[in-house]
């Protein structure tokens, strides 16, 4: 047994609070328990989106089986459907941490791992299939060629530990935090850097599925409407002007 | 005389007094006493912690520490009147008391009335990154379920800085 190795995988619910809000409760407390793996040889991924749980974790045989029997049952979520849970010869990842994606997944070892179990999958149930599309689709999902017409608007902003902190993205997301703000408007600002930059900004919260993407009603001379910017307030000034800004 | 309002609220814990006081040009009056069940903490908040920052002759910012706790949802009234910024303190470390969030944001309601709302994680020089980045999760979930589209971001209550850098970000966000 002593070189055996283990791969399980499965969907899980995240808790309902008692209002009926699901919330992936207690998901930095998973995170900090996952962090003492590290010694055990665990390797694998959790990923939460919209009330889900996807969570691979792999190692030595006795290792994965103690740990999933423990998971399995823990508060945290229910519902647990595992739909691999076999030996392996090798491990998908590299990884000796478990790692928390951000909203939507559609990061590398997730398609790593699509990549090395594709016979499991392709040998799925219904039921199985039903609970991965929930994170496995969204890698299909089309992201606009461009977004000419469009209005956008956040529905979250970033995880800002793990997006680029730069000056352009914050600005961008104060822009789009309050109102769907015309695409065009925004590559005319110039804060926010050039066309290609927006678009590649906005591409990136797309695929975090945080941006709302609607159509611009058109004006009667077919012109895309104009958000037009308000004057700064004199409190606006004052607080600047307090924090030394100019 | 243009008085803004900036209401601060959190558990306990989570550096209210801390913030209003590195905040404010003046100090907090002492609304701590001694906590009578075991908090963690000796003293505790259970009036409104107030400071204020003055922008000019006729213009300044008040300052208004509130607890986070549904008990004290009075005081949530008293301060819940044209709101310039609403920031919601939550404290790493310990899974926040996410039915008294969503009651909080129920009643705060930032969305509906246009109210600029940041979400602050203290505490977090005890935390790793893929954690304190979890916590952040968790929490983004629930502001997405009240449709509340607000920055969360870590501070530390203490540093001059932390504040400078939230007054930056409401400025910009109401402006």
């Amino acid at each position: 047994m002593g070189d055996e190795m283990k791969c399980v995988a499965y969907i899980s619910k995240a808790p309902l609070t008692k209002s009926g809000v699901c919330l992936p409760i207690g998901l930095s407390g998973i995170v900090k328990a996952s962090n003492r793996n590290k010694n055990s040889e665990i390797t694998g991924f959790l990923c939460y989106r919209k009330g889900y749980y996807f969570q691979v974790i792999e190692g030595p045989y006795e290792v994965v089986e103690q740990l999933a029997s423990k998971i399995l049952v823990d508060s945290r979520h229910s519902d647990p459907c595992m739909f691999i849970n076999r030996r392996i010869s090798k491990r998908c990842f590299k990884t000796w941490k478990i790692s928390v994606f951000n909203l939507v997944d559609q990061s590398q070892l997730f398609e790593q791992f699509i990549e090395t179990y594709e016979i499991d999958l392709s040998s799925f149930n219904e039921q199985q299939k039903i609970g991965i599309r929930k994170f496995y689709d969204l890698k299909n999902t089309p992201h606009p060629e461009n977004y000419e017409g469009k209005n956008l608007r956040l529905k979250a902003w970033p995880d800002l530990n793990s997006i680029s902190q730069s000056q352009t993205i914050i600005d961008l997301c104060v822009k789009l935090t309050k109102i769907p703000y015309p695409f065009e408007q925004l590559v005319a600002d110039e804060r926010f850097g050039t066309r290609d930059q927006v678009v590649e900004a906005l591409n990136q919260f797309e695929t975090l599925g945080i941006l709302t993407v609607t159509e611009s009603e058109l004006s009667q001379n077919q012109e895309v409407e104009t958000v037009h910017e308000k004057e700064p307030s004199s409190f606006f000034g004052a607080i600047k002007k307090f924090l030394g800004m100019r | 005389m243009d008085y803004q309002k900036l209401a601060v609220i959190g558990e306990v814990g989570s550096g209210k007094t801390q913030i209003v006081q590195t905040l404010s040009e003046i100090s907090p009056f002492g609304t701590e006493v001694k906590s009578t069940i075991d908090i963690g903490k000796e003293y505790t908040t259970v009036g409104i912690d107030y400071g204020r920052i003055t922008l000019s002759d006729d213009m300044a910012l008040g300052i208004y520490g509130v607890p986070g706790q549904e008990r004290y949802s009075f005081l949530w009234e008293f301060v819940n009147r044209s709101l310039w910024g609403l920031l919601i303190l939550i404290k790493y470390g310990e899974t926040p008391d996410y039915e008294n969030l969503d009651k909080m944001l129920t009643f705060f309601s930032p969305e509906k009335t246009q109210t600029t709302c940041i979400v602050a994680v203290t505490h977090c020089e005890d935390g790793d990154e893929l954690s304190i980045a979890a916590l952040g999760q968790e929490v983004r979930a629930m502001l997405m379920h009240h449709n509340v589209v607000a920055p969360v971001v870590n501070i530390d209550p203490r540093s001059q800085e932390s504040a400078k850098s939230l007054l930056v970000l409401f400025n910009a966000l109401n402006n």
